[in-house]
């Protein structure tokens, strides 16, 4: 007869183990990672006897977790692109409001600027008005700056994030390490370590939220973890440390490098996924792209207002002074170009003196030198190469609307230089002209019809069309007055006194209709037009111009509001001021929205990837409920076999007495 | 499907921070008014709104540079009727002072309320506006463009600049006019210089030339320079300069007119004989010279033309010679004034033109602005009807997800084991 007490004790252990185990879930039902467990039982090997094999009860064999490989994996990759997406976008969201905003926006201040200048144009003598264009300039400049301090502050911001994220990153490489160690020992035995495994697993899920990873697992229960593409941050139970620096081509943009051992690897533009990923993606695909679009808007403003500047007259008859800073002032310039640390002489410097705003790119540009005066030019938005280019040529090399000259310092083959030739101009806009006198609405000349005039011949009044710039008004007055005659029986209009070409020349006046007059004063061509009928003898006298109350330069600035100015590169119809900043609104804003939807659908992933690994991994109460009633009773059945057995045996000693 | 714990709770968390965060973005759209939160809810329609919003403080520019422009022209126009009114009243010294029951002392009166007008369109000329800055100096705003000179002659020192302003994207209208061409640059009648020869036997004198007809005067008697006047026997004839006969020939018969005056007309050119003509007697008529102080020049001055008749009324008819002089003067200023108010007027005339097509303008921009509002509106703002009951449905699904997720929250086996 089989051992009853020992098949209910082993029932008695079963459904202990069985209650343990339900406990364990219950209690851990809220415990990140933890995958539900279930006791295996078997019976026990029975025991042979005449009658056969009888058995001899059961035994807890295994305790599982409930886990599926592939669902975790899926978890973790949704989380990565989840979390990249939701930095990114978090960024974005920022930057989508400061370039909207009507407090921080430059199209409110430029709209301002304007309608100062449309003021100031009715009445060109009011002092007053006058002073308005210039506060509204400052007020532009101002938002500039603000703007680009605000992105300058997003990028600060992104370092030290950077910096946090590589910490942590590091934490839990190292942590993974030790649990990989802590699994390799417990494993040895042949008995999963379930809990140590879920806590491995919720560190690797975590690491993925900081940035992509790559998971393999080895044949020890260990997990290799390799970032980027393919660099090691885990392997076995060695953890190598993520850090960033300060970038070696710019020290304006921190990079991430993989240090294991005594080997450092900058992994930057490796990376991708996670918070890591998403905060480089918004550094290099928006945040940096905005600064070169904000900057080449405030240079293109400053060099196209104080050229017109250069071609008027001011209250005082001077030639126009700047309203903004040069932009190729001393300090602009020395931001345009790094050396990197391991160049010949770190301290070389590239001049990028601004030739021409209209062709300026928003890309940046990476130089590199293959001897000591040639050098290819990178542009970083769409990777082409031009060059080469030789460093002593003159004039000096030119692309996009900018010089390369070597600005100080000694170069090598093999030398490399970021060029940034717009990424710091709206930080350096300001109104450098004090005195509103100084602002040149007038125009050079004015063209003055002789009193003894017999026809109906009338000259309108001259717009200069070429000139030295700025302008030379001492000069220009030598130059003038000059005096046009016509002439009837040649039909020509002539230069009868001082010296000037008329261009075309000859130049013959078709009486009654309206005639273009050109005419080249030394390096100044005037242009006019000649309308009705003059007769022989009339003139018309070119003076240089001594009013107050010209507003004919003003009005060529005020066309700025609208002139396609930007942009021009390769022929390119270009764009005004107003649209190369709606141009930036309208980027941000799609890549906003982009941000949002993307955000949005990695978030439906991750929750549709999360809800197939809790449906079979998590732990559910009713479950558990059953279990412990179900347990319950196993256990009282199983006391009730003991029951039963001293019954038996009770009746067997009572028997004999 | 298998249904964990912590799924039930999250997803039923889930739904109601969902609904939340809709019913709030509703919440917002229906406090601001605005469809568009922020750029991203509509990237095109943003640009396009940045474009619209440029394109409606343009306008409103525009129409304040419209406004500025029509009160320098209602002002200038107003001046310019001053001037009319006294040219007008110059006219009529003039024509009374020819009435030839006058005698000198009504004459000297005349002249000297004369004075007062040449004054008052001197000062008209000099107007300033309310900032002070001359009208009529063309650039020249900071100085007074007329100035009268010791010797009681008038030079305008102004240019003949014109300031424009910006009423529409490529539309400008002039807001001044210079004095130069308003008040100087006024065709002269008087731009020949007659004379008699000195060797006449007559007494015959030769008044002013006057150029009737310019065209004529232009195309022949320009190019000629001067010619002269050649007396017969009850005839005459026009010679060149060298004293030839002209080919063909251009002779005429003397024939008294009723003022007692031989009228001779030739090319363009009249001027009278007066007084007793002796056959072989000459007189030459030439172009007139450009000098600055020349009275026959091709053109006068307003006030030179006030100024000349002044003097000419102050100076008295003691002899035939002052008498016919005053009549020859009396003429050439009536011509001239006839300019001078023609010129005026035209010129009123351009600014009642720019002033209709401020007004056109206007109206245009107006619509276009309407035009505007009405597309802005369009894209940014919200349809409250639709967003109201958005809201209440909302609200509704918000409310449901809640009592649900309580619902199913409190259904747990635990519960029931007792």
């Amino acid at each position: 007869m089989a051992d009853l007490f020992g098949i209910g004790l082993t029932g008695l252990r079963a459904s202990q183990t069985q209650l343990a185990v339900t406990g364990q879930n219950i209690t851990n039902v809220n415990t990140p990672g933890y995958s539900r467990q279930s006791a295996l039982q078997a019976t026990q090997v029975p025991s042979y006897t005449g009658a056969g094999y009888i058995g001899n009860g059961t035994k807890v064999v295994d305790v599982s977790r409930i886990y599926n490989q592939f669902l975790t994996n899926q978890v973790r990759t949704s989380t990565s692109t989840n979390s990249e997406v939701q930095a990114f976008q978090s960024q974005l969201e920022q930057l989508n409001t400061l370039v909207s905003s009507s407090a921080t926006g430059i199209t409110p201040g430029l709209q301002s600027y304007f309608d100062a200048l449309q003021t100031a144009i009715e009445d060109p003598a009011n002092l007053p008005a006058r002073q308005l264009v210039l506060s509204e300039a400052e007020g532009l400049a101002s938002r500039f700056n603000t703007v680009h301090s605000s992105l300058n502050s997003q990028n600060q911001f992104i370092s030290q994030q950077m910096t946090t994220l590589a910490d942590q990153t590091s934490r839990l490489a190292t942590s993974i390490a030790q649990y990989n160690d802590s699994i390799a020992i417990a494993s040895a035995n042949g008995a999963q370590p379930n809990d140590l495994l879920d806590a491995r697993d919720e560190a690797v899920r975590q690491l993925s939220e900081l940035i992509g990873i790559s998971v393999v697992q080895q044949d020890d229960n260990t997990l290799n973890i390799f970032v980027g593409s393919g660099q090691p941050l885990v392997v076995g139970k060695e953890a190598s440390t993520l850090a960033v620096r300060s970038g070696s081509a710019d020290p304006g943009r921190v990079e991430v490098v993989l240090k294991s051992g005594n080997s450092v690897q900058d992994i930057t533009s490796l990376v991708s996924g996670g918070e890591l990923g998403g905060l480089l993606k918004y550094r290099n695909d928006v945040l940096d792209p905005a600064l070169n679009a904000i900057g080449r808007l405030a240079l293109s403003i400053s060099s196209e207002f104080n050229s017109q500047q250069g071609q008027g007259l001011d209250l005082n008859g001077n030639a126009g002074a700047a309203l903004f800073n040069d932009v190729n002032s001393p300090e602009l310039v020395d931001g345009r170009s790094y050396a990197r640390a391991t160049n010949s002489d770190p301290d070389a410097k590239l001049s990028v003196r601004i030739s021409d705003t209209s062709q300026l790119s928003t890309s940046e540009y990476d130089v590199v030198f293959t001897s000591s005066t040639q050098f290819t030019v990178r542009r970083t938005s769409d990777d082409s190469v031009v060059g080469p280019f030789d460093l002593t040529s003159v004039p000096p090399p030119e692309l996009d609307g900018f010089t390369i000259e070597l600005g100080g310092g000694g170069i090598a083959a093999g030398d490399r230089f970021l060029l940034t030739p717009t990424r710091f101009a709206a930080a350096g806009m300001e109104v450098v002209m004090d005195q509103p006198q100084e602002l040149a609405f007038a125009a050079p000349a004015v063209v003055d019809t002789n009193l003894d005039n017999r026809g109906t011949g009338t000259m309108s009044q001259p717009t200069l069309i070429d000139g030295p710039a700025p302008i030379d008004p001492a000069a220009l007055q030598g130059l003038l007055p000059i005096e046009l005659g016509y002439d009837a029986a040649s039909g020509e209009l002539q230069v009868s006194s001082g010296t000037a070409t008329l261009n075309p020349s000859p130049l013959v006046i078709t009486p009654g209709q309206t005639n273009s007059v050109e005419v080249t004063v030394g390096a100044y061509t005037f242009s006019m037009s000649l309308t009705g009928t003059p007769k022989d003898g009339d003139s018309f006298s070119l003076n240089f111009n001594t009013g107050v109350a010209d507003n004919r330069n003003a009005l060529v600035m005020s066309e700025l509001q609208s002139a396609k100015v930007l942009g021009q590169a390769n022929g390119a119809e270009g764009f005004s001021f107003v649209d190369g900043y709606g141009d930036l609104v309208q980027r941000v804003a799609t890549f906003t929205a982009q941000a949002r939807t993307d955000a949005e659908s990695s978030q439906a992933v991750l929750v549709q990837a999360t809800n197939n690994r809790d449906s079979v991994s998590a732990v559910n109460l009713d479950e558990e409920a059953a279990n412990l009633i179900k347990f319950e009773q196993y256990y009282n059945a199983s006391a009730q076999v003991i029951q039963v057995a001293r019954t038996i045996f009770d009746t067997l000693i009572s028997s004999i007495r | 499907m298998r249904i964990s714990t912590i799924q039930q709770f999250n997803s039923g968390v889930r739904g109601i921070s969902d609904n939340y965060s809709s019913v709030t973005r509703t919440q917002e759209q229906i406090s601001s008014g605005k469809r568009l939160l922020t750029p991203a809810d509509d990237p095109v329609a943003t640009v396009r709104l940045l474009q619209l919003n440029q394109e409606s403080n343009r306008l409103e520019q525009y129409s304040t540079n419209m406004t500025a422009a029509n009160n320098s022209l209602t002002q200038e126009e107003s001046i310019l009727n001053s001037v009319n009114n006294a040219l007008q009243r110059v006219r009529e010294i003039a024509i009374e002072a020819g009435n030839g029951s006058r005698n000198d002392d009504d004459r000297k009166a005349l002249a000297t309320e004369l004075e007062q007008r040449e004054q008052e369109l001197f000062n008209l000329f000099n107007t300033r506006n309310a900032r002070g800055e001359y009208l009529f100096g063309g650039f020249q705003s900071s100085e007074a463009p007329f100035v009268k000179n010791p010797d009681g002659t008038y030079t305008y020192q102004g240019d003949e600049g014109q300031r424009s302003v910006q009423i529409a994207g490529s539309k400008t209208v002039p807001i001044n006019d210079n004095g130069k061409d308003l008040f100087v640059n006024i065709a002269n009648v008087n731009r020949v210089n007659t004379e008699a020869t000195a060797t006449n036997t007559g007494t015959a004198r030769i008044s002013l030339g006057t150029v009737e007809n310019k065209t004529e005067y232009d195309s022949t008697f320009y190019p000629q320079g001067s010619v002269g006047i050649v007396i017969g026997a009850g005839t005459y004839e026009i010679v060149d300069s060298g004293g030839l006969p002209l080919v063909p020939p251009v002779t005429g018969a003397l024939e008294l007119e009723d003022d007692g005056s031989y009228n001779i007309r030739y090319a363009g050119v009249s001027v009278k004989l007066d007084g007793d003509l002796q056959p072989g007697d000459s007189f030459t008529i030439s172009t007139g010279d450009s000098t600055a102080t020349s009275t026959n020049r091709e053109t006068r001055g307003v006030l030179e033309t006030v100024s000349l008749l002044r003097q000419t009324l102050e100076n008295g008819t003691a002899t035939t010679g002052d008498k016919l002089q005053l009549r020859d003067v009396i003429a050439v200023s009536l011509d001239n004034l006839d300019n001078a108010m023609n010129n005026v007027l035209s010129v009123q005339t351009t600014i009642g033109a720019r002033m209709n097509v401020i007004e056109s303008t206007q109206t245009e921009n107006e619509e276009v602005a309407l035009i505007n509002t009405t597309v802005t509106s369009q894209l940014e703002d919200l349809d409250y009807a639709e967003a109201l009951s958005r809201l209440s449905l909302q609200s509704v699904v918000l409310e449901a997800s809640q009592q649900s997720f309580v619902k199913v929250s409190s259904l747990s086996l635990f519960n029931l084991l007792r």
